[in-house]
């Protein structure tokens, strides 16, 4: 029922009315932001993502074929910016090695940990800033299906048509996802 | 069930997609291997926390800035906005439109007389009359326009009329003889012609 009304919304967007794009928009960000900022470990980036997915499918209305779910397509395009962000980490800067007291953390975890908001450190309790931060060490693959399903709650069909994989690859990076945040949370004591 | 293979059951079985018999035998190996029934645990564990992980709220602000940075809304018509969502389609009638515009031009409906031949200053045009005269031989083929062809002498090649009458007694043209009176008659023919004079340079 959900998916109807985006389609249809976005079917008005895409013919002009302003005030069906500013729906979407509400529907969409928070769960956007939720997306970017497991995927990234930071508010600011994650604000950006939202941003630019909002301006791209603005921008790519004319494409959108009411046919296809809504929700697939602007999933699909904050995926990306994510994965685009993160291989521009990598590629610009080397703070890839492990800082010595940071639980194995590469240095942009580190760094967007020291990010957080006041509120997130005085709220944060050990747990969640344990798995925050084995979520952050996922490897790209595993942490968007992970991210995908337990934060979005989609299905693996969903997720399998927004990261445009077979079903099969989908279930085992969730299974792989899941073994490795298993062991980092028993490593530091959280299970 | 080995311990491997229970291994991914408890996967399958956390996605929710365990049937009742493989469940059944999950269930049974657990109950008589520590290690595996521990390992469950700490999955379910693990399932537990990602998924309270608290769900945060995107700044209102972002919201105000992406509405702030939409451009003004365009005024496409209802036409451009068609041809923006099918540009494929849009593309084909293009061409289609362009491909019947050339073929209008291969068929030129004027009525001039016209006469192609090698032998030109052996013939006689009067009015709409092309005479080939006694005694006179064309070599090579004859092709009149909009006129007739009356033929007392000799043609050693092809005759083609377009729109008009050939007299001549059968064996004084010695190819073939073709009378095109329609315009898609006349059509094919150039096509059929062009053809043959590309693939025939050398």
């Amino acid at each position: 029922m959900v998916d109807a009304i985006e389609n249809r919304l976005a079917k008005l967007a895409r013919a002009g009315d302003r005030g069906a794009f500013r729906e979407l928009v509400g529907l969409y960000k928070d769960r956007l932001f939720n997306l970017a900022y497991r995927m990234l470990g930071s508010r600011h980036e994650a604000e950006e993502i939202v941003q630019e997915t909002f301006l791209r499918v603005f921008a790519n209305l004319d494409s959108y074929q009411a046919e296809k779910k809504f929700s697939t397509w602007i999933y699909r395009i904050a995926h990306n910016l994510c994965i685009d962000r993160m291989r521009r980490r990598r590629k610009t800067y080397s703070l890839d090695a492990e800082l010595s007291d940071a639980e194995g953390l590469d240095g942009y975890a580190q760094m967007s940990a020291d990010q957080s908001s006041p509120e997130d450190r005085l709220v944060l309790s050990e747990t969640q800033r344990r798995v925050r931060e084995a979520i952050l060490e996922l490897p790209d693959k595993y942490r968007a299906a992970i991210i995908l399903k337990y934060m979005q709650d989609l299905s693996l069909n969903e997720i399998a048509e927004i990261l445009d994989l077979p079903v099969s690859t989908v279930k085992t990076r969730v299974h792989r996802g899941r073994e490795f945040l298993r062991q980092k949370l028993e490593d530091s004591g959280a299970v | 069930m080995d311990c491997r293979e229970a291994k991914r059951r408890m996967h399958e079985y956390l996605d929710g997609e365990l049937d009742e018999r493989e469940a059944g035998k999950l269930a049974c190996h657990l109950r008589q291997c520590e290690p595996c029934s521990r390992h469950l645990g700490a999955l379910e564990k693990t399932d537990a926390i990602i998924g309270s992980l608290r769900r945060l709220s995107c700044p209102e602000e972002v919201a105000e800035r992406v509405l702030a940075l939409m451009p003004s809304p365009r005024r496409s018509t209802a036409f451009i906005r068609l041809i923006r969502r099918h540009p494929g389609a849009s593309a084909a009638i293009l061409v289609f439109g362009l491909l019947v515009a050339g073929v209008a031009a291969l068929w030129h409906p004027d009525d001039t007389l016209t006469v192609k031949t090698n032998d030109l200053d052996r013939l006689i045009v009067h009015g709409r009359q092309v005479i080939v005269p006694e005694g006179t031989t064309v070599n090579g083929d004859l092709i009149v326009e909009n006129g007739d062809l009356q033929v007392d002498g000799e043609v050693r090649g092809n005759v083609i009329i377009f729109d008009g009458s050939v007299s001549a007694s059968a064996d004084h043209i010695s190819g073939k003889v073709k009378q095109i009176n329609q315009a898609f008659d006349r059509l094919v023919y150039r096509v059929e012609n062009f053809v043959s004079h590309v693939s025939f340079s050398p």
